[in-house]
C-alpha cells in the first residue's frame, strides 16, 4: 500500500514540479522552513499556555485569598498586646512645621516602634507528612543560583552539573531537536504544501485526491477506515477544507523525508521517518482511541467483559501498602493481587438454607449442585478455586479442570484430578443449564450485570443469593441460571488451562498452618533476628514485596538475598519461613526484649497482637506498645523559630520525659542514591543540604517537601538522635530523644558528619551566624 | 547648657592636657545607659510600669497609712459620694459673688513663638477680660446666640520674669447676678473670654534673642525664666544633661501630675470634690485686632460653678483674622490609649495665658478653699479631667511656684520636681501632715559623692549631690537605703558600689559590661503593631510569657531599719537567682511555611501536621486524571477514596482496620456515590480489596448492605458535569491547586495501565501517548487549513 501509494503522490508531485516552474522546490530549505515555523508556533503556544495558567493561577490566588480575608475577618485575633502597654509611652510629638505661614503645623505623637530581628533566609519547601517517592530527573530543571560571585569564579561547577544530567538542560531546545509530536506536525504541514501545489496549478485536485483515495481503499482496509473516519470527522466548514483534509491523508511524499532525513540525521534513515509516521498516523483514528478502557461499569455503555478486564484499573492502581490508588510511594512495585491472599478473606460459605421464597435453592438439582461445590471446595479448600466454580454442569467425562479463564493459568496437580475424576460421577447428574426454567434461562443481562457476575462470582463462588444481593438487580434464582449459562460456554471453548504442571504452586500453600510448628518457627525466628543483628552489616535494603510463584524463599527471593524479612506485602505463601511473625510482648516493646524492637522494626498491627498495637480508635488507650509511633504519627508538637546555633531551628512544645522517646519522622522525597549523588553536588554548594541515607538503595531529601523536624540541626552533642526503621515494609526515619527534653528546647540531632563535613557545614554556618 | 563644672579629677600623672579627651572618654562611657534611662524615665511617667512607693525599699514615700483598710467598707464608697454629692449641692451658693482675675503673664512657648511672629513683637500685650452669656436657644437648630459684657483690660507682660511683680492690677467680676435663675433670663452658661490684644510699641525687638536661646540656653530665658535653684544642686544631673544631647524633650506637666496622682495622691480620698471643668474654646467671633483668644465656662447650663481658686493657665489660640477656611485644617490626631494627646500638646505648643482666680466676698475665703482646706492636692488630682488648663495649686510658698513656672520649658521637666514641690508644700502647707516630713528634712543634709569610675577604672570624675534623688531618674528617694536599693536595682546597666564616708557616702558608678540588655518581654509584642491594638475584640488567647519575674529571697521580715550595712557587704552572697526556670519562654515562634510569627490563638494547635495538605490533595487527584484509560466512572471512585484515605491516614495503618474505615467511608461519602449512581464501581473497588486480601469477602457483603441503606435516602441525578464538583465539594476546603494545562502524562506511568497485558509493547505506549494528542493534531490541521484560505 505504501507503495503504489508513493508512486502516485510522487509523480504527481515531480509533475506538478516541472509544470510549475522548472525548477526543482527545495525540500531542504523548506523542511528547515517549515520547521522553523512550526518551531515558532509551538513557542506561541507555549507562551499562550503559560500566559493562560498564568492568569488562572492569578483567579485562583485572589480567589483564596478572598476567603482568607473572609476568615480572618471573623475569627481575627490580632496582635494582642499587654495591659501595661496598652498605652503605648509617647514620649515626644513630631511636629512637621509648615513654611506656608498660614497653615498649622501638624503633630502627631511619635510612637517608638519595636526594632524587629531579621530572620533567617527560608526557601520555600512543601510540606509533608509521609514519605513522598519522585523519579530520578534526567534533565537539569534549572541551573542553581547562588549568588553572582559564584557563578562568576566558578563556572566550572555548573559545566560540571550539566555534565551531570548527560548535558540535558531544562527548556534546551536549540539545536537539532525534533520529537514526534513535532515531526508528526512537520511531515504534515509540508505535505499539505506539496499537495497544493497541484491544487492551484494543475486544477487536477480533485481527481488527484480520489485517485489517492481510490489506491487507499483498494489497497488497504486500515487506511480505508483512516480516511473515512477522517472524512467523518466533523468536517471542516466549507468544501474546500474538507478536501484538503482528506488530501492530507494521503501519503506524504519521498522528498520530504529525505530532507527531513537530510538535516536530522539522527532521527534514522529516510524508512525508519516514513515507518515512524505511518505508525503515528495510524494512532490517531479518533474511533480506536483508548482501546483499552473499560467502559464505565455504572455507564450506560457497560459492555460485557471478563473479569479481570472490569477490575483492571481498580487492579492496576491499587498500592496494598498504601490502600491508596496510584500512591505516591510505591507506584513502581505494584503487583496485581495474587490468589493465594484470597484464601483467608473468602469466608462466605455457599448458602445452605434458601434466603427467601424464590431462592435458587428451591430449584430442581440446585442443592445438590450447591452441595457437590461447597464439599469440593471445602476439602481442597481454595485450591483452584479460581476454576472450580467454572467445572459446573462438566458435560462430557472428561476432565475440565483445566478449563481456565483469564491469564493466570490455573495447574492442577494430578491428584486434583483424580479427584475431579471421582467427582465426575456425582457431577455428571447435576443440574443443567437446559433444566431450568425458560423465564429464567430468557433473562435479559446487561454489560454491567454480566461483568459484575463474573467478579462476584470468583469471590462467593455458588453463593448465588450473596451475588444477587450485591447485584441487587437479578434474583439469585437468575443468578443461578446466568453461571450455569456461562460455565456452558466456558467448557465449550476448546483448550483450556495451558496444560497440566506437576507442580501445582497453590499446592504449597495448602499445608494448614498448625499451632505448634508456629510456635517452633517463632523461636527460630527469635534466634535468626539475632543472628542477623550479629552479622548487621551496616547496609539495608530496601524492601520489595517478592513475587516468584511457586517458588519458597529460598535464597534466589529477593527479600532473602536481600536480608529482609518477608512482610504481609509479599506475595509467598503467609507461613514463609522468611516472614517476620511479629512480637508477642506484653509491654511497651520499647526494650531489646521485643524482637520487633531488636530488628529494628515497629510491630506490625497484624502481626504484633499482644502489645496492643492492634488496638485503634477508642481502644487506642489499650495500646501499651511504645513501637507504633511512626505508623501512628505520634509526633511531638514542634515548634519552628531562628536557632541559637544557625539558621532556622527547631523547638519543642511540650516536655518530653524519657530517653527513646519518638519525636518526629524525617520526611521528604525519597530519592535514588544517583539522584541523591546529583543533587547533593548543588547542596554541597548551598552548604545546605537535608539529604539523609534511608537504606542502600534510597535517600529521604527533605529540601523540597518535608516536615518540620527537617529543621533541626546538627551538633556534636546533640538531644535527639536517628533511627532508620521498618515500618509496614517501608524504611522510615524516626527521630527520638535522647534524653529528657525540656519544652522550649531546640531539637539537635547527629549528622553522623565525616570529620571533614562536619566542620563544612556547621562550621561555616557558624561563622556565618557570628558575621 | 552650661558646662558642668569640672569635679575633681583624680589623676594620675596627666593633668591638664587633655582634658577634653578625658571628657570624652566619660561621654562615651555614660552617655548611652544615661539617654536609656532618661528615656525609660520620660516613659515610667506617663504610664508608669509600677509605682515606686508600693517598693519596700521606698517606703517612705507611700504617704499614706492602710490604717483606713482595715476598716474598709463597700458601703463607705457609697456614702462618701453621697456625702460629696450633698456637699457639691451646697456648695456652689452665692456666697462668693466677686471673682479676682489677676492676670499674671502671658507665656509664649519657644517654639510656638519663633514660628509665629506675632509673639515676638511685643513685650507686653493687653488682655481683655470678658463674660460671655450664651442664651437658651429656643429652636433645636439654632444657633445659640452669645453676648458679651467686658469684665476688663490689663497689660499683660509677656513671658514674665517674676510672676509676682504684677499682682497689683487684678479685674473683679461680680457674680452676683449669675446666680439668679428663676427671672426667666435664658442665659444658659456663663464663660470667661481672654483675648489678648497687642499693644504696638516696643515693636523693634529683635527676634534673634530668641531664636538662639531656644537651642542653647533657653532654660534661662524661657518663661518665667528663672535660673532654677536646683541646678546647682543636681550634680549628676547637670553632667548628665549634658549627655543627653539632643533627646530634649519636651513634656506636659500633665503628665507629671498624673504621675503625682498615681504615685501619691491616695484615692481613699474619695472625699474631694469633683469639679468639671469644661472648658473650650471658642473662636467664633472675629475681633480684629484680637491676636489669641480663649474662653472658660464659669458656670455650666446647671448653674454648677466649675471655677475654683488657684492659679490658670490657658492655651489661647490665635483668632483667624484670615478667614474661615483654617479651621478645617487637616490635623493629624492619634488616639492613645483614649487619651488626647492633640490636646495635651496644645499646651505646649499653644501660647499660655496665666492667671489666678480667687473668689471673694466680703474677706471671706474662696469657696473651695475652704473644702481644699483639708487636701490641696484633690485640687490637683483632678487634673487629669483637663487637658487644656492646667491649674496650680493656690499656693503661697515660691518655691513651689517658681517650679511651677518651668514646666514648660522643654527641657527640664523632671517629674521630681512637681514630686518635689509638693512635698516641700506639704511640709510648708501641712506640718502636721504626712510623716515623711521630718525624714526629708533631716536627710537634706546627706551628701552623697558619685564616683563616676570609666576607661577601664583608671579614671573618675566624682560629683557631690545633696539630696536623694537619683540622678538619672529625679526620684526622691527619701532614704539613703531607698536611694542605694533604687540605684542598684533599676539601673542595671550600672555597678553601684556603696561606701560609707564621714561627711556622706560615697556611691561608685560603673558601667556594667555584662548587662544583658537584650529583649525579654512578650515576643509577640516586637511583632505586634500599634495600629492593631485597637482591633481587639473580645477575649484573646494568649501566649504565656513571663512578664515580671517575681524574686522573693529570704528576707528578715520587716527587719523595718532596712539597714544600710546590708549593702555593703552584699556583692558576694548574693544568690541571685540564676536559674532558668522556663526554657523557650520568651522565643517567638513562625509557621514553618511562611514564616509568619504565630498568633497566640494559633499557638496550640498544630497547624502544620495535616496529612493531606492541599497540594497533595490536587496532585492525586491531578494523577488520577490524567490516566487515559481509567474511565470516568472509576475515577471518581478512585478519588474520593485516596482523599478520604489521606484524610484519615490513621484509619488505615493495619488490614484489620478496613472494614471500620470503609464503613465510614460509605458514611462520608455513600450518599455521593449514590447520587452519582456509581454503585457498580463502588462494589468493584470493595471487590479490589477483597482480592488484595485486606478485607474479607463477608464484610463485602455487610458493607455493600450499608451503602443501600445510606443510599436509600438519596435520589440519583444523572448529571456528569457536577461529579468533579462534588468531589471537590466532598474535598471539603475545595482548594485546588491550578490546573495545568491538559497533557497525558508520558512515560512509564501511562505504560503501566494503557493495556490489560502486563507484557505490553512499546507500540501500544506509543499509541496511547499519541492518541491523546489527537484532538490536539485536528486543531493543528485545522489551523493550516484556515491559513492558506486566507490568503
Amino acid at each position: 500500500m505504501v507503495n503504489s501509494l508513493k508512486v502516485t503522490i510522487s509523480s504527481q508531485q515531480q509533475s506538478t514540479v516541472k509544470m510549475s516552474s522548472g525548477k526543482k522546490i527545495d525540500w531542504k530549505k523548506r523542511v528547515r522552513q517549515e520547521y522553523f515555523r512550526l518551531r515558532q508556533h509551538k513557542r506561541f503556544q507555549r507562551s499562550d499556555n503559560i500566559k493562560h495558567a498564568f492568569t488562572k493561577n492569578r483567579g485562583v490566588i485572589t480567589e483564596r485569598a478572598n476567603k482568607l480575608n473572609e476568615e480572618t475577618k471573623f475569627e481575627a485575633q490580632l496582635f494582642e498586646k499587654d495591659n501595661s502597654f496598652d498605652d503605648d509611652p509617647v514620649t515626644k510629638s513630631c511636629v512637621v512645621k509648615s513654611s506656608v505661614h498660614s497653615f498649622r503645623d501638624q503633630a502627631v505623637p511619635l510612637y517608638t516602634l519595636n526594632s524587629v530581628p531579621s530572620l533567617p533566609v527560608c526557601y520555600t519547601w512543601v510540606p509533608l507528612q509521609q514519605n513522598f517517592m519522585v523519579e530520578d530527573e534526567t534533565i537539569l530543571h534549572n541551573i542553581p543560583y547562588m549568588g553572582d560571585e559564584v557563578l562568576d569564579e566558578d563556572g566550572a561547577f555548573i559545566e560540571e552539573l550539566i555534565k551531570n544530567y548527560d548535558g540535558k538542560v531544562h527548556g534546551d531546545r536549540e539545536g537539532d531537536f525534533i520529537n514526534d509530536e513535532l515531526f508528526l506536525e512537520l511531515v504534515q504541514g509540508l505535505h499539505e504544501i506539496s499537495a497544493e501545489k497541484p491544487t492551484r496549478k494543475l486544477r487536477s485536485r480533485n481527481g488527484a485526491s480520489e485517485k489517492g483515495k481510490y489506491t487507499d481503499t483498494t489497497d488497504s482496509s486500515a487506511d480505508e477506515d483512516d480516511t473515512s473516519a477522517d472524512t467523518d470527522d466533523p468536517p471542516p466548514s466549507s468544501p474546500a477544507a474538507e478536501s484538503s483534509s482528506q488530501e492530507s491523508t494521503s501519503f506524504p511524499c519521498d522528498e520530504i523525508f529525505t530532507a527531513i532525513a537530510d538535516l536530522f540525521p539522527d532521527k534514522g534513515t529516510v524508512d525508519d521517518l516514513k515507518d515512524k509516521y505511518k505508525e503515528l498516523t495510524e494512532v490517531l483514528d479518533p474511533h480506536t482511541v483508548v482501546p483499552d478502557c473499560t467502559p464505565n461499569i455504572d455507564g450506560p455503555e457497560a459492555k460485557s467483559v471478563p473479569r479481570e478486564r472490569a477490575l483492571h484499573s481498580f487492579h492496576e492502581l491499587f498500592c496494598r501498602r498504601c490502600y491508596k490508588y496510584d500512591c505516591f510511594q510505591h507506584s513502581h512495585t505494584y503487583r496485581p493481587p495474587v490468589k493465594a491472599n484470597r484464601r483467608k478473606t473468602l469466608d462466605v460459605r455457599a448458602p445452605s438454607d434458601a434466603c427467601k421464597n424464590n431462592c435458587f435453592l428451591l430449584l430442581d438439582g440446585a442443592k445438590e449442585f450447591n452441595l457437590f461445590h461447597s464439599r469440593s471446595s471445602s476439602s481442597r479448600q481454595a485450591s483452584n478455586r479460581k476454576y472450580r466454580p467454572l467445572v459446573v454442569g462438566a458435560a462430557g467425562g472428561t476432565t475440565t479442570s483445566g478449563s481456565s479463564s483469564g491469564s493466570r493459568p490455573s495447574t492442577p496437580t494430578p491428584s486434583e484430578s483424580e479427584t475431579d475424576t471421582t467427582e465426575e460421577r456425582d457431577s455428571s447428574n447435576l443440574i443443567k443449564l437446559e433444566d431450568l426454567p425458560q423465564q429464567l434461562r430468557d433473562v435479559e443481562w446487561d454489560g454491567a450485570e454480566s461483568s459484575l457476575f463474573r467478579v462476584l462470582h470468583e469471590t462467593f463462588l455458588t453463593n448465588f443469593c450473596a451475588i444477587s444481593k450485591l447485584l441487587k438487580t437479578k434474583t439469585c434464582q437468575e443468578v443461578f441460571a446466568f453461571a450455569l449459562r456461562e460455565s456452558s460456554t466456558l467448557n465449550s471453548q476448546p483448550g483450556g488451562a495451558g496444560g497440566r504442571l506437576s507442580v501445582d504452586p497453590d499446592s504449597l500453600e495448602f499445608s494448614p498452618a498448625k499451632k505448634k510448628r508456629k510456635h517452633r518457627l517463632w523461636s527460630l525466628h527469635a534466634r535468626r533476628i539475632q543472628q542477623k543483628k550479629d552479622n548487621s552489616s551496616s547496609h539495608v535494603y530496601n524492601y520489595q514485596p517478592c513475587y516468584h510463584p511457586g517458588q519458597p524463599c529460598d535464597n534466589s527471593c529477593q527479600c532473602v538475598a536481600l536480608g529482609n524479612f518477608c512482610e504481609k506485602f509479599c506475595q509467598c505463601p503467609s507461613d514463609c519461613h522468611n516472614r517476620f511473625p511479629g512480637c508477642r510482648c506484653k509491654a511497651q516493646c520499647n526494650t531489646k526484649q521485643c524482637p520487633c524492637y531488636l530488628a529494628v522494626r515497629e510491630c506490625d498491627s497484624d502481626l504484633c497482637t499482644h502489645c496492643g498495637a492492634d488496638q485503634f480508635g477508642e481502644n487506642a488507650s489499650k495500646c501499651s506498645c511504645k513501637n507504633v509511633m511512626i505508623q501512628r504519627g505520634m509526633h511531638k508538637h514542634l515548634l519552628l523559630a531562628p536557632s541559637d546555633v544557625a539558621g532556622w531551628g527547631i523547638y519543642i512544645k511540650e516536655d518530653v520525659n524519657g530517653k527513646n522517646e519518638f519525636i518526629s519522622e524525617y520526611c521528604g522525597e525519597i530519592i535514588s542514591q544517583d539522584e541523591a549523588d546529583r543533587r547533593g553536588k548543588v547542596y554541597d554548594k548551598y552548604m545546605c543540604s537535608f539529604l539523609f541515607n534511608l537504606n542502600n538503595d534510597f535517600v529521604v531529601d527533605a529540601t523540597r517537601k518535608g516536615n518540620k523536624i527537617r529543621f533541626a540541626n546538627h551538633s556534636v552533642n546533640p538531644n535527639c538522635y536517628a533511627k532508620v526503621m521498618m515500618v509496614n515494609g517501608d524504611h522510615r526515619i524516626g527521630i527520638f530523644s535522647n534524653r529528657p527534653i525540656q519544652a522550649g528546647e531546640e531539637l539537635f540531632f547527629d549528622y553522623r558528619y565525616s570529620q571533614s563535613d562536619a566542620m563544612k557545614y556547621v562550621g561555616i554556618e557558624r561563622e556565618m551566624e557570628a558575621a | 547648657m552650661p558646662r558642668p563644672k569640672k569635679i575633681d579629677k583624680q589623676r594620675k600623672e596627666d593633668v591638664v592636657p587633655d582634658l577634653r579627651q578625658d571628657r570624652e572618654e566619660f561621654l562615651r562611657m555614660f552617655e548611652k545607659p544615661t539617654q536609656i534611662y532618661r528615656f525609660l524615665r520620660a516613659r515610667h511617667c506617663i504610664s508608669p510600669t509600677f509605682l515606686h512607693r508600693s517598693l519596700l525599699y521606698m517606703l517612705k514615700r507611700n504617704s499614706r497609712t492602710h490604717a483606713r483598710r482595715q476598716k474598709f467598707k463597700v458601703g463607705d464608697m457609697l456614702e462618701a459620694c453621697i456625702t460629696k454629692q450633698s456637699t457639691d449641692k451646697l456648695l456652689p451658693q452665692q456666697q462668693y459673688d466677686q471673682l479676682k482675675i489677676l492676670v499674671l503673664g502671658f507665656c509664649i512657648d519657644p517654639g510656638v513663638r519663633s514660628e509665629n511672629n506675632v509673639g515676638r513683637k511685643f513685650s507686653s500685650l493687653e488682655t481683655q477680660v470678658s463674660l460671655r452669656k450664651t442664651h437658651r436657644c429656643r429652636r433645636k437648630d439654632g444657633e445659640s446666640s452669645h453676648t458679651e459684657e467686658l469684665v476688663g483690660i490689663t497689660d499683660t507682660p509677656i513671658n514674665p520674669r517674676n510672676v509676682d511683680a504684677y499682682e497689683e492690677d487684678p479685674l473683679y467680676l461680680s457674680t452676683t447676678h449669675m446666680y439668679q435663675t428663676g427671672d426667666g433670663t435664658s442665659v444658659k452658661n456663663y464663660s470667661l473670654v481672654f483675648r489678648v490684644y497687642e499693644s504696638n510699641d516696643n515693636e523693634s525687638e529683635s527676634e534673634s534673642d530668641f531664636s538662639d536661646s531656644d537651642n542653647s540656653d533657653n532654660w534661662s530665658d524661657g518663661p518665667g525664666g528663672r535660673k532654677r535653684k536646683r541646678k546647682e544642686d543636681d550634680p549628676a544631673g547637670i553632667s548628665l544633661k549634658n549627655l543627653t544631647t539632643g533627646t530634649r524633650r519636651r513634656r506636659t506637666i500633665h503628665d507629671d501630675d498624673k504621675q503625682d496622682d498615681d504615685d501619691d495622691e491616695e484615692p481613699v480620698n474619695g472625699s474631694s470634690k469633683k469639679f468639671k471643668k469644661n472648658h473650650n474654646e471658642k473662636s467664633c467671633t472675629l475681633t480684629t485686632n484680637a491676636v489669641y483668644e480663649a474662653e472658660l465656662v464659669m458656670f455650666n447650663s446647671e448653674k454648677q460653678l466649675l471655677l475654683s481658686d488657684g492659679e490658670y493657665e490657658l492655651s489661647l489660640t490665635r483668632t483667624k483674622s484670615e478667614g474661615v477656611g483654617r479651621k478645617r485644617n487637616a490635623t493629624w490626631e492619634a488616639l492613645d490609649g483614649g487619651r488626647d494627646i492633640e490636646l495635651l500638646s496644645t499646651m505646649n505648643s499653644a501660647p499660655v495665658l496665666k492667671f489666678k482666680l480667687c473668689w471673694s466676698a466680703n474677706e471671706k475665703p474662696g469657696p473651695l478653699s475652704a473644702s481644699e482646706n483639708g487636701d490641696t492636692k484633690n485640687a490637683t488630682s483632678d487634673e487629669p479631667e483637663t487637658k487644656r488648663m492646667r491649674r496650680r495649686p493656690s499656693v503661697k510658698t515660691n518655691a513651689a511656684s517658681e517650679t511651677n513656672g518651668d514646666t514648660d520649658k522643654p527641657n527640664t521637666l523632671p517629674v521630681e520636681l512637681v514630686e518635689y514641690r509638693k512635698s516641700k508644700l506639704q511640709s510648708a502647707t501641712f506640718p502636721k501632715g504626712d510623716r515623711d516630713e521630718d525624714s526629708v528634712m533631716s536627710e537634706d543634709k546627706v551628701l552623697v559623692y558619685y564616683q563616676f569610675i570609666y576607661n577601664s577604672e583608671t579614671q573618675q570624675q566624682t560629683e557631690a549631690r545633696e539630696d536623694l534623688f537619683c540622678p538619672w531618674c529625679q526620684l526622691n528617694c527619701m532614704t539613703l537605703y531607698g536611694l542605694i536599693k533604687h540605684l542598684k536595682l533599676c539601673h542595671p546597666r550600672f555597678n553601684f558600689t556603696y561606701s560609707p564616708q564621714q561627711h556622706g557616702s560615697c556611691i561608685e558608678v560603673s558601667v556594667n559590661e555584662c548587662y544583658d540588655g537584650s529583649y525579654c518581654g512578650n515576643p509577640q509584642f516586637i511583632f505586634a503593631q500599634p495600629g492593631m491594638a485597637f482591633s481587639r475584640r473580645g477575649p484573646v488567647h494568649r501566649i504565656e510569657v513571663t512578664d515580671t519575674l517575681v524574686y522573693r529571697p529570704r528576707r528578715e521580715r520587716r527587719c523595718a531599719n532596712l539597714a544600710l550595712a546590708e549593702l555593703l557587704e552584699k556583692e558576694e552572697n548574693d544568690a541571685s537567682p540564676t536559674a532558668h526556670y522556663t526554657a523557650g519562654h520568651h522565643r517567638l515562634y513562625f509557621h514553618s511555611r511562611n514564616a509568619v510569627p504565630i498568633r497566640p490563638c494559633e499557638f496550640e494547635g498544630d497547624s502544620e501536621d495535616e496529612a493531606d495538605p492541599d497540594w497533595l490533595r490536587a496532585y492525586t487527584k491531578r494523577m488520577l486524571d490524567e490516566f487515559t484509560d481509567v474511565n470516568e466512572g472509576e475515577k471518581p471512585v478512585m478519588k474520593l477514596w485516596n482523599l478520604y484515605i489521606m484524610k484519615n491516614w490513621w484509619g488505615c495503618i493495619a488490614d484489620a482496620q478496613l472494614f471500620s474505615s470503609c464503613r465510614t467511608f460509605l458514611d462520608l461519602y455513600g450518599p455521593l456515590i449514590a447520587r452519582h449512581s456509581l454503585r457498580n464501581n463502588l462494589l468493584l473497588h470493595f471487590v479490589t480489596l477483597v482480592d488484595f486480601g485486606v478485607l474479607k469477602a463477608s464484610a463485602l457483603i455487610s458493607l455493600m448492605e450499608h451503602f443501600d441503606h445510606v443510599a436509600s435516602t438519596v435520589t440519583p441525578i444523572s448529571p456528569k458535569r457536577e461529579l468533579a464538583d462534588d468531589i471537590a465539594q466532598a474535598d471539603m476546603e475545595l482548594q485546588l491547586l491550578p490546573a495545568l494545562p491538559d497533557q497525558p502524562r508520558a512515560g512509564s506511568r501511562a505504560k503501566r495501565v494503557s493495556v490489560g497485558d502486563t507484557k505490553m509493547g512499546s507500540m501500544d505506549f506509543y499509541e496511547h501517548n499519541m492518541s491523546s494528542q489527537v484532538d490536539r493534531l485536528h486543531a493543528i490541521i485545522n489551523h493550516a487549513e484556515t491559513k492558506p484560505q486566507s490568503q
